[in-house]
């Protein structure tokens, strides 16, 4: 799976829309919001992909 | 000619940005470095600064408080009274309420004389039955000692500037570190470790997608870090120019006038009727760095979104109770208003001081990996030359 794989697209979206709707529920105003996903979003994008890149490398 | 023309401007380039490149390696090996033991005290200290309202109610800084049911709040005269008989030396300068634990009313009593808040022991009652709890000198409890040490390293205004420049390092090296990882990111699938556990390479990866990954985070708090050490100087230039203006609106002659002076009550309440929209959290007594000799200052925040974290400034004659000046807080004031709940996370509950804490590791972590990174370097580099020299 490259880094521009439809997939990949699908999971950074579906990452950020998550943290965006949790951040929209926690944070007080806009700017609090768009500071979680900024804050959230790579952290979970970068443990999703390390652990598919950890899987894809075990599996050869 | 034309492809010899651009072969030419093709090479110009690539030494250009060689040149930038390089110029941002050595900007991020050395802002890093220089930054890293200072920063690991601010993290260390940070982390527990997340935390301060779980410490305090777990050590029992602050007694619980009950608030009967339909109550409604207290008099403020009679808890002004009482922590004047409490604290004789001193007087009060003034009174905050904490939109987090409305059950509790602080009032500010620091040393006769003073105008700065520096030596202020806070008075807290229960602000809906106006019975006396507790006076807290912050500065001897573990919460307090932290906040000194983050923001000002016990050195006052020196100090916060110092932690300034830290954060200004803190946000170079990540600027830069941002540069050194664009051609690195497109060799290597995003989320890929390579290397086996200890080496050098793993290390090298692993501080690449860390760093990119709390980048932002780490670029915000960073950032509001350095709002956050001019706020000194923010409200020195705010007293030096706007108070004063705000001040010297009122001719000094109408103090005369008037006698008895208005309560506390009274002025608490011309203050909340002045800006029936927002609520009042802080009025200073006259005689402070914040309201000059012969007035209150009330600042009435927003009640909802972001303007919960920005206030509108009231100004009241002490003498008369007589408003002379409503005033929104100037640019600077709200940069660094708007900074405090971005640095320190806590308007998100757990979840979010969670995720202040998590970012916060993994931030030492990459400083501190990236320190071994440049020491192992080194040392390889020092060993090859030594063998090339005994060879030759």
């Amino acid at each position: 799976m490259s880094a521009r794989s439809p997939r990949r697209l699908s999971l950074f979206l579906a990452v950020l829309v998550l943290t965006g709707l949790i951040g929209m529920l926690m944070a007080k105003g806009a700017l609090d919001a768009l500071f979680f996903v900024l804050a959230s979003a790579p952290l979970l994008i970068g443990f999703v992909c390390w652990t598919l890149a950890r899987r894809r490398r075990r599996a050869f | 000619m034309d492809t010899i023309a651009g072969s030419s401007n093709r090479d110009e380039a690539l030494g250009r940005m060689s040149r930038w490149f390089r110029f941002n390696v050595w900007l991020h090996r050395w802002s890093s470095l220089i930054a890293t033991p200072f920063f690991f005290v601010l993290c260390v200290t940070g982390t527990i600064l997340i935390f301060h309202h779980e410490i305090e109610d777990l050590l029992g800084t602050l007694p619980e408080v009950t608030v009967p049911a339909g109550a409604t709040r207290a008099p403020l005269a009679p808890m002004l009274e009482e922590a004047h008989a409490r604290a004789a030396e001193r007087k009060a300068m003034y009174v905050f309420w904490d939109p987090d634990e409305p059950e509790r009313v602080a009032i500010g009593m620091g040393p006769q004389g003073a105008t700065k808040f520096d030596e202020v022991h806070p008075s807290f009652f229960n602000a809906y039955t106006g019975e006396y709890l507790k006076s807290i000198d912050f500065s001897k409890t573990l919460s307090g000692f932290m906040l000194t040490l983050h923001a000002n390293w016990f050195l006052d205004l020196p100090g916060q500037l110092f932690g300034g420049v830290i954060a200004l390092l803190v946000v170079l090296s990540l600027l830069s570190g941002l540069v050194v990882y664009a051609p690195y990111v497109k060799r290597i699938a995003f989320g890929v470790v390579r290397g086996r556990p200890g080496s050098r390479l793993k290390q090298l990866d692993l501080h690449n997608l860390i760093g990119v990954v709390v980048l932002g985070w780490a670029f915000i708090v960073s950032l509001t870090g350095v709002f956050l050490a001019l706020a000194s100087i923010a409200i020195q230039v705010w007293a030096n120019t706007e108070l004063k203006e705000m001040v010297a609106k009122t001719p000094p002659a109408t103090e005369a006038v008037a006698a008895p002076r208005p309560s506390i009550d009274a002025i608490v309440a011309t203050a909340q009727e002045a800006l029936p929209h927002r609520e009042l959290r802080f009025i200073t007594f006259p005689g402070t760095e914040l309201s000059g000799d012969r007035h209150y200052t009330a600042l009435l925040y927003g009640r909802s979104g972001y303007d919960d974290k920005l206030f509108e400034i009231v100004m009241i004659e002490a003498a008369t109770g007589r408003i002379t000046d409503i005033r929104p807080a100037p640019w600077y004031l709200k940069l660094i208003m708007l900074s405090e709940p971005l640095h320190f996370g806590d308007y998100g509950g757990l979840p979010l001081q969670l995720l202040w804490f998590a970012c916060t590791w993994l931030t030492m972590y990459i400083v501190g990996n990236g320190a071994w990174l440049w020491w192992t370097r080194r040392s390889t580099r020092r060993r090859s030359t030594a063998m090339a020299g005994a060879q030759a």
